[in-house]
Formats: C-alpha cells, sequence, structure tokens
C-alpha cells in the first residue's frame, strides 16, 4: 500500500486511496475554511467532571470559592485513568450539582459565574526552556494540564506518552474524519508552529526516533501552514503525509492502516505496533500550557450546518453553553433542528442546546429538522455496498440478518464488535436500513448477555461452594458420629457412662415453658 | 425551538433501489431498440404486457401478504423483472408464454420466497425457464431478422396465435446463429462452413451481434454510475470467452470463436443484467469472481454439450443456488483478526 515500514523516508509521502469509505463531495462537507473566532467570555460557564475516558473527576472546590483561570477545581486520585479539570474562566463557583453532559452521562458539573477581569492562576511551574527539560518534567505538566485527546476520544494522553521504550512511530493525526468538521483545518492553518512545537515535546517524552503529520491532500491554506512551519523547523524526524479525502480516514485504526499498512491487532492499541497516535489539537494544547502555563481551559469547535446562518469554528472555553456556539454563528435558521454533538455522520444528537462545550466537541452539526425526508426502509437486497465501503472489512448485509434473526454467536463470529460504527453503510445502503443503529443495539444487547452470562456464571460457582462446603460439613459430622459410634462399641464402660451422663443431662435441663 | 432526536448518521442516503431500478432499465434501452430494429416491434408488444402483468401480479401480491403497495411497486423491481422477461422470450410468442413466465417468476420465484430481497432464485430467469421447459417449441421459435411483420400483425399473433394472411410461424422464422452451430456442428460440418451461411456477420450473428454491442453499450453505463460493480460481468465474461478460447484454439474448425461466444444469444444482457441481480447472487467482491466464473463456465457447458443452444439462464439459476455457499467461504477478514471469522 505505502511505503510502511520505512518510517524515516525523507520527503512527503501521497498515500493511495483505500478501496473503501465514502469520498465527500458536496459543498460544505470538505471545505476548510471557515474563519476561527474568539468567543467573548460567558457570564456563566457549566463546567462538567466527566470530559475524559476514566473516572469522573471529583471537586476541590466548594460552593461560593473564588477561582482563577487555569486553576484545578477537580482531580482524580493519583494512579487512576482521568484528567484534571481546570476552572475555564476566573469568577465564584456558584452551584455544585448533576446536569445533563453532552456524549456522556449526566455527572457533576461546576458552575462558575466568571469575572470579566478574568486573571490567571499562578500556581503552574512551567519550565523556562521545554525543550531542555527533563521528560518526567514534561510528562508532569501533561497530566497537570488536563489534556485528553483533543479528537473527540478524550483519553487522557498522560497515559498515551506514559509508554516507556518501544515507540517507533508517533502519527500527529491532522486528518478530520468526518466532513463538516475543520476545527483541526483551522488549527494547523492559524498556529501551525504551535503544532510542531508539542509534536516535538511529544518525541521527546516518547524517545521515538520519526513522525508522520497526517493531513489531508485537499487541505489548502493548513496543508500550506504545515509545510512553512515544518520547513522553518528545520527537524528531520517530523514528515508530512497527504491523505487521500476519504471518510474515515482520520480514524486512528484507519490511519494507522493507511500510514504504515499495518493493522492494529483486535482489541489493542496502536502501541503493539510500536505506534502513538495523537490528535493535532491535543499536540498544540502541550505546547501551549509549556509555554504560556494555561492549561486546557478551551477549545475550538467547529459550528456549521444548514440549520446555523453563518458556519464558523469558534475557540469557546470549556463550559460554554452551547446555545452561545449557535448565537456567534448567526442563531438558528428553522424552527426544528436536529443539533449534533460530533459530525453528521458519528455525532451524538442533543435534547437540547443548554448543554456544556467540554473538551470532546469539536464540531456542533445542525441540520433543519425537514431536510430529513423520512424515507421507507426496504428490504436488504444484498448489493454488498456496505461491504464494499466498510473500512473495517465486516459484511453489514449478513450482520443484520444475524441481528434480525437473533442469533448472537454468528453476530460474535463475523465480527460485530469490531464495527467503528462509522455509518458508511448506512450512507450508502439504497434501502435505507439504519445499519449502524443495528448494529450499536447489537452490541448492547451482547454486552447485556455478557453481563447475564458472568452473573450466571458467578451464581452457579456460588452454589456450587455452597453445595460442596454444606456436603463437607455433614461428611465433617457422620464422621464424628462414626468415630463416637466406634468408641462407644468398643469400650462398654464408656459408653455406660455416656448413657449415664445424657441420662443426667436431660433430668437438668429445664424443659420448654418449664420456667 | 424544538430538537429532534434520531441516532447518526445524520446524511441521507444518496441513492434508493428505485434509483438503482430505474437506472438498470434505463440501461436496457439501447437494447430494446437495437433489439426492435432487428427482430420487428415483438418484442415491445412483450414488453408492454409482461410490464402491466407483472406491476398488477405484483400489487396482487402484496395485497395478499398484506405488505405495503406503493412503495414497493414504485420501487421498480417488477418492471425490471418484465423487462428481463420481454427480453430473454422471443419476439413473436403468443400471449400466454408471457403470462405463464411473468406469473411464475412474480408469484412463485418472488413473492412465495419472501419478495424484494428474499428471492434465492433470479425472478425473471426462474419464469424464463419455467416456459422454455414448458412450452419448447414456442420460446426456441426466433423470428428472422427483416420478417417484415408490423406492429398490428405481430400484436394479432401475440392475441390470436395466427399470422395474417397465408404467412405461417415456420416461414418466418429460423434458426439463430447458436441453433445453427448447434446443429450444423452435429452434422458434422466445420465451423468455416456455418460461419459462411445466411446467419452470420462480420463479428458474430448478423443482428445478434449489435444487441450484444447495445447490451454491453448499457452494461457499461451501469458500470460508470457504480449501478452494478465489475466483478460479477468480468469474471463470467473472462470464464465463457477464456474457455472458448482454449477450445477454439485446440480445434477451429469444431469450436466457435470467444467473439461469436461473447456477441451471441443472451451473452452481455446475462453478464450485465441477469447474472449482476444482487438478491440472488453473491455479496462478497472475491465470492462475486467466483460466482460470475460459474456461470460463465456453465453457460459455456451448456451451450457446448447440453440440449439447449444457449444456457445462461440454467448457468444463472444453477449458481444462484451456490450463492449463500460462496458468501460463506469468501468471508472477508475482518480489521485486525488474523483469521477469516
Amino acid at each position: 500500500m505505502t511505503s510502511g515500514q520505512d518510517f524515516n523516508a525523507p520527503g512527503e509521502q501521497t498515500i493511495v486511496s483505500p478501496v473503501w469509505g465514502i469520498r465527500f463531495t458536496s459543498p460544505g462537507m470538505t471545505d476548510g475554511t471557515l474563519p476561527l473566532k474568539t468567543l467573548p467570555l460567558p457570564s456563566q460557564l457549566i463546567v462538567p467532571l466527566n470530559q475524559h475516558v476514566g473516572i469522573a473527576a471529583a471537586p476541590l472546590v466548594t460552593v461560593g470559592a473564588k477561582v482563577l483561570r487555569g486553576q484545578p477545581i477537580a482531580a482524580v486520585p493519583r494512579g487512576s485513568l482521568g484528567a484534571t479539570v481546570h476552572a475555564p474562566a476566573a469568577g465564584r463557583i456558584s452551584k455544585i450539582a448533576t446536569h445533563a453532559v453532552p456524549g456522556r452521562k449526566a455527572a457533576l458539573c461546576v458552575w462558575i459565574e466568571t469575572d470579566p477581569a478574568d486573571q490567571q492562576w499562578p500556581g503552574y511551574s512551567v519550565p523556562a526552556d521545554p525543550s531542555a527539560a527533563a521528560t518526567s518534567e514534561l510528562r508532569a505538566a501533561v497530566a497537570a494540564a488536563g489534556i485528553v485527546g483533543l479528537g473527540g476520544a478524550t483519553f487522557p494522553s498522560f497515559y498515551k506518552l506514559n509508554r516507556g521504550n518501544g515507540i517507533k512511530l508517533l502519527i500527529i493525526n491532522g486528518v478530520e474524519c468526518e466532513p463538516y468538521i475543520n476545527c483541526d483545518v483551522a488549527l494547523m492553518r492559524d498556529r501551525a508552529a504551535s503544532i510542531l512545537s508539542g509534536t516535538q515535546l511529544m518525541l521527546r517524552i516518547l524517545d521515538a526516533p520519526a513522525c508522520i503529520v497526517a493531513i489531508k491532500a485537499d487541505a489548502g491554506a493548513a496543508l500550506q501552514a504545515m509545510r512553512a512551519a515544518l520547513a522553518a523547523l528545520q527537524d528531520e524526524r517530523i514528515r508530512i503525509a497527504l491523505i487521500p479525502p476519504v471518510y474515515p480516514a482520520g480514524g486512528e485504526a484507519q490511519l494507522v492502516q493507511l500510514l504504515t499498512g499495518q493493522e492494529i491487532p483486535a482489541g489493542g492499541l496502536p502501541a503493539d505496533l510500536g505506534i502513538v497516535c495523537n490528535n493535532v489539537a491535543t499536540a498544540a494544547a502541550i505546547a501551549h500550557f509549556l509555554r504560556t502555563g494555561e492549561p486546557l481551559i478551551s477549545r475550538i469547535v467547529t459550528v456549521t450546518g444548514a440549520g446555523v446562518a453563518s458556519p464558523v469554528n469558534i475557540e469557546a472555553r470549556i463550559g460554554t453553553p452551547i446555545s452561545e456556539l449557535v448565537s456567534a454563528a448567526g442563531g438558528y435558521t428553522s424552527d426544528t433542528v436536529r443539533i449534533v454533538m460530533g459530525g453528521p455522520m458519528m455525532g451524538v444528537p442533543l435534547a437540547t442546546d443548554e448543554l456544556p462545550v467540554t473538551k470532546a466537541c469539536n464540531c456542533i452539526y445542525v441540520e433543519p429538522a425537514a431536510a430529513f425526508n423520512k424515507t421507507a426502509e426496504m428490504p436488504c437486497i444484498r448489493c454488498g455496498e456496505c461491504a464494499t465501503v466498510c473500512p473495517v472489512r465486516l459484511t453489514p448485509q449478513m450482520l443484520l440478518q444475524a441481528q434480525r434473526t437473533s442469533d448472537f454467536e454468528k453476530l460474535q463470529q463475523l465480527g460485530l464488535s469490531e464495527c467503528i460504527e462509522c455509518g458508511c453503510c448506512d450512507y450508502v445502503c439504497p434501502s435505507h436500513i439504519p445499519l449502524t443503529g443495528e448494529f450499536v443495539s447489537a452490541k448492547h444487547t451482547q454486552w447485556d448477555i455478557r453481563f447475564e452470562q458472568r452473573r450466571a456464571r458467578a451464581a452457579e460457582s456460588n452454589f456450587r461452594a455452597r453445595e460442596a462446603r454444606l456436603y463437607r460439613r455433614a461428611e465433617a459430622r457422620q464422621q464424628e458420629l462414626n468415630a463416637q459410634t466406634d468408641r462407644l462399641t468398643t469400650n462398654p464402660a464408656d459408653a455406660k457412662a455416656a448413657l449415664q451422663a445424657l441420662l443426667e443431662r436431660a433430668v437438668d435441663k429445664p424443659r420448654d415453658g418449664d420456667t | 425551538m424544538k430538537f429532534e432526536m434520531q441516532k447518526p448518521p445524520h446524511l441521507l442516503a444518496h441513492t434508493s433501489v428505485g434509483d438503482l431500478m430505474r437506472r438498470v432499465l434505463l440501461a436496457l434501452v439501447p437494447m430494446l431498440l437495437v433489439g426492435t430494429w432487428f427482430l420487428g416491434p415483438g418484442i415491445l408488444v412483450n414488453l408492454v404486457f409482461a410490464c402491466v402483468l407483472c406491476c398488477l401480479l405484483e400489487a396482487l401480491m402484496l395485497r395478499l401478504r398484506t405488505r405495503p403497495v406503493a412503495p414497493f411497486l414504485l420501487d421498480g423491481s417488477a418492471v425490471v423483472t418484465a423487462a428481463l422477461i420481454a427480453l430473454a422470450l422471443p419476439p413473436l410468442t403468443p400471449w400466454w408464454v408471457t403470462a405463464t413466465a411473468c406469473l411464475f417468476a412474480i408469484v412463485f420465484a418472488k413473492h412465495l420466497y419472501g419478495g424484494l430481497g428474499y428471492n434465492l432464485f433470479n425472478p425473471a430467469m426462474a419464469g424464463y425457464v419455467a416456459v422454455l421447459i414448458s412450452f419448447p417449441q414456442h420460446v426456441a421459435t426466433w423470428p428472422l431478422f427483416d420478417n417484415g411483420l408490423s406492429l398490428t400483425d405481430t400484436a394479432s399473433f401475440f392475441l390470436s396465435g395466427k399470422l395474417p394472411g397465408s404467412a405461417t410461424l415456420d416461414g418466418i422464422s429460423g434458426a439463430t446463429p447458436l441453433d445453427s452451430i448447434r446443429i450444423q456442428l452435429g452434422q458434422m460440418r466445420t465451423m468455416t462452413e456455418i460461419m459462411a451461411a445466411a446467419p452470420f456477420g462480420e463479428l458474430a450473428g448478423r443482428g445478434w451481434q449489435w444487441i450484444n454491442l447495445a447490451a454491453l453499450a448499457g452494461g457499461l453505463w451501469l458500470l460508470k454510475t457504480k449501478t452494478i460493480r465489475w466483478h460479477i460481468p468480468v469474471a463470467m465474461l473472462t470464464a465463457l470467452g477464456g474457455l472458448q478460447l482454449i477450445f477454439f484454439a485446440f480445434d477451429p474448425s469444431s469450436y466457435a470463436s470467444p467473439t461469436i461466444a461473447l456477441l451471441s444469444g443472451g451473452t452481455m444482457l446475462g453478464a450485465f443484467f441477469i447474472a449482476t441481480d444482487p438478491v440472488s447472487g453473491a455479496t462478497s467482491n472475491s465470492g462475486r469472481l467466483i460466482y460470475g466464473a460459474g456461470i460463465g463456465a456453465l453457460t459455456f457447458t451448456i451451450r457446448q454439450w447440453g440440449a439447449y443452444p444457449d444456457g445462461i439462464a440454467f448457468a444463472v439459476l444453477l449458481m444462484n443456488m451456490t450463492a449463500p455457499l460462496i458468501d460463506r467461504y469468501t468471508l472477508p477478514r475482518v480489521y485486525g483478526e488474523r483469521h477469516r471469522p
């Protein structure tokens, strides 16, 4: 597929278009030219404490406390998977309560009444020259800054970078996965140097010899900016690879395959291949913290779709209500819309726009509800288009049949668990079958079944243990009795004495009701 | 402000079953025109009758099966079946032959198996084979080119089974190129002698070569619009042409050339419009190569050594039976897994 293993080959690499995936062509879907605006500080922020993979952070502050911009307000216990949450702005904690969080379960959130002065917390000691700092110091900085994967997965970056030796390749992912999203393109266009400086820090932390920055071949100005920044840097470890504009080429597993020709083993991680993959925004966040001492308290969000008047990229503080982003994009164009966090292919629908921006929120996609004509679902005609576009080579038409006949064993055999829910099969299905939705519910059913099986197994082993225990106890009692019988029958004098003692005890013992 | 909650993806599918069927119908137009030019308006009479009947039967079966009629009728699959039957049958057949084919295709092969998407066999071919076996003398009789029959003559034959005036069916019909090869090779004549005789043209059979080329043109358009994938037609034509080439190279006096095999009978119609029926075929790409090659090889075998001059319909039906098995054994290896599931 590519020159593959030779990660150090000089120059740019152009990746051949894969057979799978969708080539979106409609205007707006692929154009990466939306301007980047910064949103004025909202009067109130709602900061969820579960914005990352792992356990939710526990609050470090109480209602009424004053906080400064960048001050830690919640943290996870040392050693557990999670990330620190910081005050996105200076202000007063007005409330700590459970609130809905987009794309996740409702969780504890911290309300901050912001202070327009927005003073920065001075508590971080950032190494004066990050490029000379010790690796451990850099790792600690990544953890302290609460940095998580900003491509949408929000896996705590500290864990990804705390890999020890053996990483051969760092991939910096600038390939926006979905159509319409272009927050990463805007970032590469406007802050290329910051991304590359973060990349160099990651290379140091990982002690990796090579890095590929993956950019879509049609990224235009962003690609030019990255090329210029890389030329200025003159770092021979870092190369650019041009990725064909195919959805979902920006998915981690797909990108690894496109760049190296290797596949991440089922159930494994890129690290199993000696690869670590990070988003461009994650790299920029690390560089930003080490330069300014400001942790991860804002991110770029693409606000787009036919449902907003003027689509735009917005740099917003974490916790900003989504309604404010929509206002900044010119407001709604229709009374009834579908509002989605993420892109149009995999995004999570939101029940209200009163939800906060989280670290995972790369895009708010709004479409008038009228754009979705309800089309009748037809039977599968086995055209196989779904299998052709599937990036993980599943056979959705067969999975569907197995799902609709509740053949759970078959579902597993056909690789249901490898489905990445990219929605390609839905998009090409001429029968308009909601395949992805079917597979998601099939996965849930499988989890339920496995849970039930585990519970049943546990109950069974408890039952067996109890049976065995009772049996052992009965056995022991029987042996005791046998021993006693033996003793008494072999020695008549003992037997007589024992009988006498028994009779005396029976006479002495008060009967029930005697007292 | 109202917010609509729906599961992803939030983009509408870019095509529909109806779109696919309409494109197939459109791609059949060149073949229909060329066929009418050479064989007379019989094809059109058959086509109109088959379309009306198939739609009526489809609606009736949907009603009986308590399924919604409109969406399934509008998807056009019944019309495609009708068109394929009309193109497979000879242009001069009494109406009840066409009617039996339609009845068998829509009622038995399609709806009794569960309707669109569930039929094990290609409905049009099942219908065609039913009448081919039941009424061989009617289905094996092809009119001569330029038979001079008008639309009214054809229609009256279609309805009454009688030709106007003193004309007889035997008088205006004759052997197709595949028939001639079959019969005359049986009479120990050489291919050179056979080719010199009447029904042959520059490439293959006179007229038939153009009908096949028209089908090929429609088929290429279907490939270009990605209505069908290349695997089945390429595999089928390669297998048929390849086998023919091997035998032809070995003994050119007793075997027709690959050009004749590829441009005669229902080859191109079969390769691009019949074998590519997704419902009754294999679904994986490698499976489709096997499936297509199987149809090509069986067509060659039946044409060469079977009891029928053309073998496309039988080859397709036989391979239909193997499709589930082929799918089972050609499952692709899932990303990141070492073995096939």
